[in-house]
């Protein structure tokens, strides 16, 4: 089998471009990866009828499978992120995430806006927590005697 | 057998043979047992490639802009994984061009493909753990300045990610909520009851 055009390799770049659309050179490394791993897998495919190297194809065909999944996940990642930069972050956390691009905001839950004035549920909450916990105590040590 | 004369000429004449002496005589020569440039730890730029290097380096930093001793090593990690692998798929491109045959299956190539894969598989894997690394390192930074008080972020060494900790209940807690939870609890100590302080510590402020 012979090997397979560099015009296909090319088709694929655009094809697979046009499917992710990256927008930054991490993305675009990451959609090379999968180019590549997808150009492996079409090689492999196109010699699968060569018997006596099948044991060679057979790695290849694992190591692009391989690769081909960790970039497409890692893409995904980074897009996410690059994507909840915009819609997750509010207005006043914005300028804190500037510099950290790959940070993905969702994955620090904001707490609710904080207005710094104490509720009344809130302090009624921490009490009844610590007594709560003071009963347990309290509770665990008479049991004990 | 050379004789005596022959050994004491060939003396004479090593004197005159020391090796390159300008700096670019020296890197030169130090280049000449590499093959491909290829083993992980030595990453060996061709003159020729400088260029295109640099370039990628720089538009890598402008975008994923590693702060911090920890991210610029994963950083370094990955520039020179991603370039092992570009490197490993001109030498491919070019089999291409060289065989009829894919060298996938072609056997002139098997045994060089081998180790080439072996390095291939070395680099995919550092680049994509230092890609993933940096994501989490630069999240845990996020978290930490939109949710730690001061005395937090003193308190709570820089790899802890105190998610966590500051939940009640379902409830994530704001800042302000937390530091009048700790003057309510008795100070960050509180919050930070899982990490044994150290005798002698003084809490900040």
């Amino acid at each position: 089998m012979s090997v397979l055009p560099q015009s296909r390799f090319d088709e694929l770049q655009k094809e697979i471009a046009a499917d992710t659309q990256p927008a930054t050179a991490v993305e675009r490394w990451l959609v090379d990866e999968i180019v590549n791993a997808k150009w492996e897998l079409e090689r492999v495919r196109a010699n699968s009828s060569n018997t006596a190297a099948e044991s060679r194809l057979n790695d290849a065909y694992s190591r692009a499978t391989r690769n081909w999944n960790r970039a497409r996940k890692e893409l995904q990642a980074v897009q996410t992120a690059r994507v909840n930069h915009l819609t997750k972050l509010p207005e006043h956390a914005r300028s804190s995430a500037a510099g950290l691009p790959l940070a993905d905001p969702a994955r620090t839950p904001l707490p609710g806006p904080v207005s710094g004035a104490m509720t009344d549920t809130w302090i009624e909450a921490v009490k009844a927590q610590a007594a709560n916990e003071m009963n347990q105590a309290f509770e665990s040590m008479m049991g004990g005697k | 057998m050379a004789s005596a004369a022959q050994a004491q000429a060939n003396l004479g004449n090593a004197q005159f043979s020391t090796g390159p002496r300008s700096a670019e005589g020296k890197a030169r020569s130090s280049r000449n047992n590499l093959q491909h440039g290829l083993t992980l730890g030595v990453l060996a730029i061709e003159p020729a490639e400088q260029a295109a290097f640099d370039a990628f380096r720089t538009e890598m930093r402008g975008e994923i802009r590693p702060e911090g001793a920890m991210v610029e090593e994963a950083f370094q990690q990955f520039l020179d994984a991603a370039w092992r692998l570009r490197k490993i798929r001109a030498i491919v491109r070019e089999w291409n061009i060289e065989y009829a045959e894919d060298p996938f299956v072609h056997p002139e190539t098997e045994a060089r493909l081998r180790q080439l894969n072996r390095y291939r598989a070395a680099a995919e894997m550092v680049a994509f753990r230092a890609i993933r690394t940096i994501r989490e390192l630069q999240t845990l930074a996020l978290f930490r300045r939109l949710h730690l008080t001061e005395d937090e972020a003193v308190v709570l060494p820089p790899l802890v990610n105190p998610g966590r900790k500051i939940l009640l209940g379902r409830e994530m807690m704001g800042v302000e909520d937390r530091k009048l939870y700790y003057q309510i609890t008795g100070g960050v100590h509180q919050f930070t009851r899982r990490f044994p302080v150290a005798s002698g510590y003084t809490p900040p402020g």
